[in-house]
């Protein structure tokens, strides 16, 4: 019959994992507490690091009760990373704990605080070092710390269980004097398992290692000779080694160090290689070379004296104290990266990703203040106000649905005027013009002549983006252009053309960037949330009625929508591109190249209303965008980024985020909905960015650049399915 | 570049066969890193004897008989007898194990040197031994100790029936380094 914990156990897991961690750490909370009234202990509060998930440390607070008998309450001061052992448990190496949260560390110094029934070998005030994990107060049992010789500072006894392991190591080798001595690993065990051999005074000491990388640091260690295995993979005759140390933890260190031992010669596995091996040549290598291999795991080491030659874990330690007071051994240099805690999410992020980047990571928890702020992202993207300058007077050009939008939202900046309004079709231009207090203009070029009009905003169709620009350009107006740029990538060029000689600012309505969950989204990637980008899909359905094609929605009497002359493209000309603008915003990626399939599968249409793209960024990660205005049954959206360090997902004004980093205090390995609920119109925005842009001389914060790009991506689409292949991207001036 | 290879000539030099012969002391004796050592004097050959301990990892070393050996090592007199015991028990204290050379021969020198064995030392007898009286059951056998019996003659090295190339290999390798062949060429009272 299972006992209690059990049961509570097997009920837990039938939770939904929702629920669990409150539920977990409400069951922690009222044991620990009970537990205090109980026994009549007060609550001991503390910080430790803890692994919530591969790739994710963290800095947990937790509470506990003081010592229990034949344990000792430590402050901790220094405690210092074992980088192969949490590394490996942070990637998932074979043969490492795959159970999270894990508490990681064990070598630690620091002062005893309190001590529990029983321990007489400790007092409160004695500087101790030994097997403590990264946590600024904790309980330990006695017998796994040792004292801390006067002589020997917190920072280099913090060593002390990491120098125990190469210490058994190093003993287990019997390395007798005038020995020749390799030791294969060159990372932080590996300098110190050179410093120790030197001790022992080996006839010749040679540091191993893939690359050059440590040699200096080697020669430091003691070493006479290093050999980077790039240059060297085998030992030149007659230099082998009578004893070698293996403690580069990698599955081909092991074939390494069998080619590196002389005949009759002794190897010392120190480092977890932590996979099965099938490289070494037993026969030619190790049987007829007689070669001894020892396993030489810390967990071998007794806790007690049990007979000659048995070190025990408390004497392996308290020796290596010993030498650090007698100046025979030194370890301080070992250490290249000393942090606070509070930053151990990023610490070990860059332990994950650039494991040869530091050597020694020491955490520093005296004066360690918890309640200091973390490290937060780059500051959030700041929407420009500029209320303080005279508006732009801009006229507008195009009164259908989306010009009376644009117009009616235009007229909401603090930094825009309506100073007029023209379209072809009179009434429309007379309602819009009512609406938003402004004249009416008879032609565009009557529009253009005032010069009380500054800017244009035109929302035409399609076709006549090129002319109308060329007009605006050659009347040296500003120009804000509806999107797409134009309907080929010639008409884009000659249009920048144009805007580039008349000097004046231009932007292309790409104003969806300026939603909040866009800008959130933008903010996270900048922080970090993600890394590296690897990965984008995006979908977008939705249904557009007949109607829509045939320009209902606007009253108009011209159904271009439905003329592929005119319209250049359907859905990804009409919807999609804001998609497309919006994820290179987010993501910051250029399109390398891609290949689409589309068609008109229900609109009555000549261009597409369906579409799936292909494509790779020029950084290698792969996307997918996929969409149409066929799909009955409501609309549905959803973009998804994923990167090397995170994804999210934006589905309407809410971000689904998680990150193997701390990002602007959000808890890592954690699935977080951001809600973006605050309104934000969207052209308003776009149209005060550009007006502030005019009025500072600035670059606006959409480009024709940026439009040209999206119409390359979009061009290239149309192209690909006729050619039946993938395309590249072209690039903005490269003359494509 | 100094390749650590020994040249084969360099093992009938006099040093070769007495570093080897002193470095085999420390191995029959199982000094290992970490343990303390102690030199049963006086010797001609007490102070590098001495030395050649640290180069074999003891943590420190001491030598009890007459006189000073140098600055590296610490020295007591064998006598009074309850004065050496007390700094022996001293020395030994510290270490979790040891391993002891007598090079005397000196009966008072061997009964302290067995009397303040710590458990699992170890005594090698490397010089010409008077008589002395051990209480083996406890300086002995309780404490696992290990007596062993040893001499040290480099001049009868190479008369062995099988020499230890290797050791003189090792030797020879050790003659190499500036530091060690400095040891065996300065004046015996001055080794540092």
């Amino acid at each position: 019959m299972p006992n209690f914990e059990e049961s509570l156990r097997q009920f837990y897991l039938k939770l939904p994992e929702g629920v669990r961690p409150a539920l977990k750490h409400g069951y922690h909370w009222s044991k620990l507490h009970g537990s205090s009234v109980v026994e009549r202990k007060p609550i001991v509060h503390s910080h430790r690091i803890e692994f919530l998930d591969f790739e994710i440390a963290y800095l947990e607070e937790f509470g506990f009760l003081g010592p229990a008998p034949g344990q000792v309450l430590v402050d901790t001061h220094v405690s210092v990373v074992s980088p192969g052992t949490e590394r490996g448990i942070l990637v998932g190496l074979p043969g490492t704990a795959r159970r999270f949260p894990f508490r990681p560390g064990y070598s630690a110094a620091g002062v005893v605080r309190a001590v529990g029934a029983g321990v007489t070998a400790f007092k409160p005030g004695d500087r101790v070092a030994g097997g403590i994990p990264h946590a600024s107060r904790v309980n330990v049992e006695s017998s796994t710390i040792v004292k801390t010789p006067d002589a020997v500072s917190d920072a280099d006894a913090a060593f002390v269980v990491l120098a125990m392991i190469v210490m058994q190591g190093v003993r287990k080798a019997q390395i007798r004097p005038g020995e020749r001595v390799a030791v294969i690993g060159q990372g932080l065990l590996g300098q110190i398992a050179l410093r120790l051999a030197r001790l022992l005074t080996p006839g010749r000491l040679v540091a191993v290692a893939a690359t050059r990388a440590r040699a200096d640091v080697a020669r430091a260690s003691g070493a006479d000779a290093f050999v980077a295995l790039g240059e060297t993979p085998h030992p030149i005759p007659g230099d082998e080694a009578d004893v070698v140390i293996e403690i580069a933890g990698t599955p081909s260190s092991m074939s390494t160090a069998v080619r590196w031992a002389t005949p009759g010669g002794r190897i010392v596995v120190v480092g977890s290689t932590r996979a099965v091996d099938r490289g070494i040549d037993w026969k030619d290598e190790v049987q007829r070379k007689r070669v001894t291999i020892l396993g030489a795991h810390m967990s071998l080491v007794p806790g007690a004296d049990t007979s000659a030659g048995r070190w025990t874990y408390q004497q392996e330690c308290a020796l290596f104290l010993d030498l650090l007071a007698q100046r025979r051994l030194q370890v301080n240099d070992l250490v290249t990266l000393q942090s606070n805690p509070r930053d151990c999410n990023r610490v070990y992020d860059r332990l994950v990703h650039h494991p040869s980047e530091q050597l020694g990571i020491a955490f520093q928890w005296q004066g360690f203040d918890a309640a200091a702020p973390r490290a937060t992202s780059a500051p959030s993207v700041i929407v420009p106000k500029g209320d303080r300058m005279q508006p732009l007077r801009i006229g507008i050009v195009g009164a259908g649905a989306i010009g009376r939008h644009n117009a009616v939202s235009a007229k909401q900046s603090p930094l825009a005027q309506i100073a007029g309004v023209f379209d072809t079709n009179a009434k429309a231009a007379r309602d819009v013009a009512k609406q938003v207090a402004a004249p009416v203009f008879d032609s565009y070029e009557a529009l253009l002549a005032d010069p009380g009009i500054e800017a244009v905003l035109l929302s035409v169709p399609h076709h006549l983006h090129r002319e109308m620009t060329l007009q605006a350009a050659a009347a040296r107006k500003h120009l804000m252009l509806e999107k797409p740029l134009a309907n080929t990538l010639e008409d884009a060029d000659a249009m920048v053309a144009a805007c580039q000689a008349s000097g004046m600012t231009t932007t292309v309505n790409f104003s969806f960037r300026y939603l909040a969950q866009f800008q959130a989204a933008r903010a996270m990637v900048a922080a970090g949330a993600l890394g590296d980008i690897t990965g984008v899909q995006v979908t977008t359905h939705s249904y557009r009625e007949y109607g829509y094609w045939l320009g209902a929605r606007s009253h108009s009497v011209d159904d271009w929508r439905t003329d592929k002359t005119k319209a250049g493209a359907g859905f990804l000309f009409m919807n999609l591109c804001h998609v497309i603008d919006y994820i290179h915003f987010i993501t910051g990626l250029k399109t390398d190249r891609l290949y689409a399939e589309y068609g008109t599968m229900g609109s009555p249409t000549e261009v597409e209303d369906t579409v799936s793209i292909s494509c790779r960024f020029r950084n290698g990660a792969i996307g997918s965008f996929a969409g149409t205005t066929t799909k009955r049954g409501g609309n549905e959206a959803e973009d998804r980024i994923w990167g090397t360090h995170g994804s999210l997902s934006i589905a309407g004004d809410t971000i689904s985020v998680y990150s193997t980093r701390e990002i602007d205090g959000r808890r890592p390995g954690k699935m977080h909905r951001v809600k973006c609920a605050t309104p934000v119109n969207w052209t308003k925005e776009w149209v005060t960015g550009f007006a502030q842009a005019v009025r500072t001389g600035s670059t606006p914060p959409v480009t024709l650049r940026e439009g040209w790009d999206n119409l390359a991506f979009i061009e290239t689409a149309l192209r690909s399915m006729v050619d039946g292949r993938a395309l590249s991207v072209p690039q903005f001036g490269a003359g494509d | 570049m100094d390749t650590g290879r020994p040249i084969l000539a360099d093992t009938t030099d006099l040093r070769v066969l007495t570093l080897a012969s002193i470095l085999e002391l420390w191995e029959r004796a199982g000094l290992e890193l970490g343990e303390a050592a102690v030199v049963g004097g006086p010797h001609p050959l007490s102070a590098l004897v001495a030395r050649a301990a640290l180069w074999s990892g003891a943590s420190r070393v001491m030598h009890v008989g007459a006189g000073a050996l140098d600055a590296g090592i610490m020295s007591i007199e064998a006598s009074p007898a309850d004065a050496a015991v007390a700094q022996l028990n001293a020395f030994i204290a510290g270490a979790p194990g040891l391993a002891a050379v007598d090079l005397s021969g000196s009966s008072h020198v061997i009964e302290l040197l067995v009397a303040t064995l710590p458990r699992w030392g170890r005594l090698l007898l490397a010089g010409p031994s008077e008589r002395f009286s051990v209480d083996f059951y406890n300086d002995v056998h309780r404490k696992g100790a290990v007596v062993a019996g040893a001499s040290l003659d480099p001049a009868a090295f190479l008369d062995r029936p099988t020499p230890p190339s290797a050791l003189l290999e090792r030797a020879a390798r050790l003659l190499a380094r500036d530091e060690i062949r400095r040891a065996l060429t300065a004046p015996a009272q001055t080794l540092v």
